[in-house]
């Protein structure tokens, strides 16, 4: 189509300033949508973050625990050796990775919660322990979206995100009965 | 053991028929086309592939697991161009691992696989209300539904409960809709066993016509493409006429990206800054990708019945047929997959019917609209129902098949009042029958 740069500039601003509350209104309703009460994880995800640079790979991943939020840096995922593929298989083009560190002292079930839409595995003996259910609301800013696994406890696990469109993910860890 | 002549005529005429009933231990050729689905993340083919197919068979899974991204993210010149407006932002959002999408059975929440299409005079919004939009774009509204419990009871005993929907748009963000728009609420369906749908050829469809009584007749979904005339056989009304004109649809109204068929997405003329927005490629999606596409749903097996099924199929399928089910939810629907004739168990005559004013799509300002159904295959049921949260009907609105059957009516209303006057063993044994398609 004819472009009308200064037209389309003004109109965008103006679209943009009005866009701004209206967003924001669709982002707290949008976290209501999810089918659980996701309170517990609405709130962390409001708390102060502690930045960690993901691993590229098992051996230099770093340790997270429960109930805390992370602003993680990822990796060209292309430079990343996860522990066991992923349980899905997708295009990798363009795609940012990582790898942590888990471990949980009460078996049961946990959330594990992220800003988007990225990939999640939780590896437990080289293997991708089956998702238990999840949750998405591409309105909500954080979280975004929601895996429910089955987690041992004591054991050494490997979270892994993957297919991550962006370099910087918010990641929590938490119990399902702290979520009520 | 010598069959007498008469057994063997009449075994010979029950075959010849297509009226041999499902799961029997005689030819099963239905089965050639069931696999095990071991992961559910990957499912099978349903035949072996040469090595080329096999390729395409495996690019179509991971284009189909694939999130797209915005146009010009860096390194993803093969997946980028989502939107700007969208539903979601891959094919398996909304058809989970390539079934139908599940339900969100508390509260008044939609799930992510839903979609509202529109019909009628709209011209601002499109075929779909996409409620996504990346940064800097409006998305076009949020769907919104009540729910209204209605409740009966059966003959002979027994409460039944359905939850009715009311859908409206809510925040739309390019002015309001008409009110003579419809509001045409969908679910994602399943992609299993498209490809063997796609060879049941249009005279196999007319044949099965042809023994329809008068009141339960179906209509054969003729569209003209090209010059040509198409029976359509894909979604819920049967709108589409093979799985590339599916696919290249769903890419372009509910992910905004273009295809070869489908040069243009979903924004409108109205959408100025939408239609203006950096495109991912022309088209955004590649031959090699839609090619891709397009070989995994025309590969992919149905899955296979639960081991112990069978002991349930004599019961089970003699009230299937004694309610009247089977005249449209086809036991056997003969298909010629590359030449080769088979048999498929897909519960399903690929026509259109009437199911009623209770199902059917409403306009803005609430006014019926006379819906026709494509009749919904039944098969892989036990594969949709070992998922959970179930979702049936052409919006999801029935949360059990007990719920479905119940919201039958139109030409199917014979139907559903003999599966109410039932005893309640007897629904549970059709209703388990069912469950193990």
């Amino acid at each position: 189509m004819r472009t009308r740069p200064l037209v389309r500039l003004g109109v965008a601003a103006l679209l943009l300033s009005l866009g701004a509350p209206v967003l924001a209104a669709q982002g707290a309703q949008g976290c209501s949508a999810f089918k659980w009460n996701v309170a517990h994880e609405v709130a962390l995800f409001s708390s102060e973050p502690r930045n960690l640079i993901a691993g590229a790979n098992p051996d230099a991943a770093p340790s997270i625990s429960a109930d805390q939020l992370y602003t993680l840096d990822l990796k060209p995922q292309e430079g990343v050796h996860y522990a066991a593929p992923a349980s899905k298989k997708m295009l990798p083009d363009g795609a940012f990775g990582g790898v942590l560190h888990l471990k949980v002292a009460k078996a049961g079930q946990y959330r594990v919660s992220i800003d988007s839409g990225f990939w999640l595995d939780v590896i437990h003996q080289g293997k991708a322990l089956p998702a238990v259910d999840f949750n998405g609301s591409p309105t909500c800013a954080g979280p975004r979206k929601i895996v429910v696994y089955d987690l041992p406890a004591d054991s050494d696990l490997v979270l892994q995100i993957g297919n991550a469109s962006t370099a910087k993910a918010k990641l929590t860890v938490t119990p399902i009965d702290a979520a009520h | 053991m010598t069959l007498p002549t008469s057994t063997v005529a009449a075994i010979l005429l029950l075959l010849a028929a297509g009226s041999i009933l499902p799961g029997s231990s005689l030819a099963d050729p239905a089965a050639a086309v069931r696999q095990p689905f071991a992961d559910r993340r990957n499912p099978p083919p349903w035949q072996a592939l040469d090595a080329a197919t096999e390729d395409a068979f495996d690019l179509g899974l991971l284009v189909f697991n694939t999130t797209w991204v915005p146009a010009g993210t860096a390194n993803a010149a093969r997946r980028d161009g989502i939107g700007p407006l969208h539903v979601l932002g891959s094919c398996d959002g909304c058809h989970n691992n390539g079934a139908r999408g599940r339900g969100e059975p508390q509260g008044n929440r939609l799930p992510n696989s839903f979609v509202m299409q529109l019909g009628g005079p709209d011209t601002a919004y499109g075929a779909v209300i996409n409620t996504q939009a990346l940064p800097g774009y409006a998305p076009e509204g949020r769907i919104e539904v009540q729910w209204t419990p209605r409740s009966g009871r059966y003959p002979h005993g027994g409460e039944w409960q359905v939850r009715e929907p009311r859908y409206r748009v809510v925040a739309p963000g390019y002015g309001p809709l008409s009110d003579d728009t419809v509001l045409r609420p969908r679910i994602a369906p399943a992609v299993f066993g498209a490809g063997l749908l796609q060879a049941v050829s249009p005279a196999a469809v007319q044949a099965i016509r042809g023994t329809q009584p008068r009141a339960q007749r179906g209509e054969m979904a003729w569209h003209e493409a090209e010059g040509l005339r198409l029976l359509g056989r894909f979604g819920w009304q049967a709108d589409a006429v093979s799985i590339e004109d599916q696919t290249a649809r769903a890419l372009a109204r509910e992910m905004g990206l273009t295809s070869r068929p489908r040069m243009q997405d979903d924004c409108t003329a109205a959408q100025w800054q939408c239609r203006d927005a950096p495109p991912g490629g022309t088209p955004e999606v590649s031959e090699e990708f839609l090619h891709a596409l397009v070989t995994l749903q025309t590969e992919v097996a149905v899955p296979e019945r639960p081991r112990d099924a069978a002991a349930e199929d004599v019961i089970g399928a003699r009230l299937f047929r004694r309610t009247g089910c089977h005249i449209c939810h086809r036991e056997a629907l003969p298909a010629e997959p590359g030449g080769t004739p088979l048999t498929l168990d897909a519960y399903t005559d690929l026509m259109l019917h009437d199911l009623g004013d209770g199902l059917a799509d409403r306009t803005v300002d609430g006014r019926i609209v006379r819906s026709l159904w494509r009749t919904a295959p039944l098969w892989g049921m036990a594969h949709t129902l070992a998922g959970g949260d179930a979702a049936f009907m052409h919006d999801g609105r029935a949360r059990s098949l007990e719920e479905a059957v119940l919201w039958h009516d139109g030409q199917a209303r014979s139907a559903r009042r003999a599966f109410e006057k039932l005893t309640s063993q007897e629904r549970q044994a059709l209703l388990k029958w069912v469950g193990s398609l």
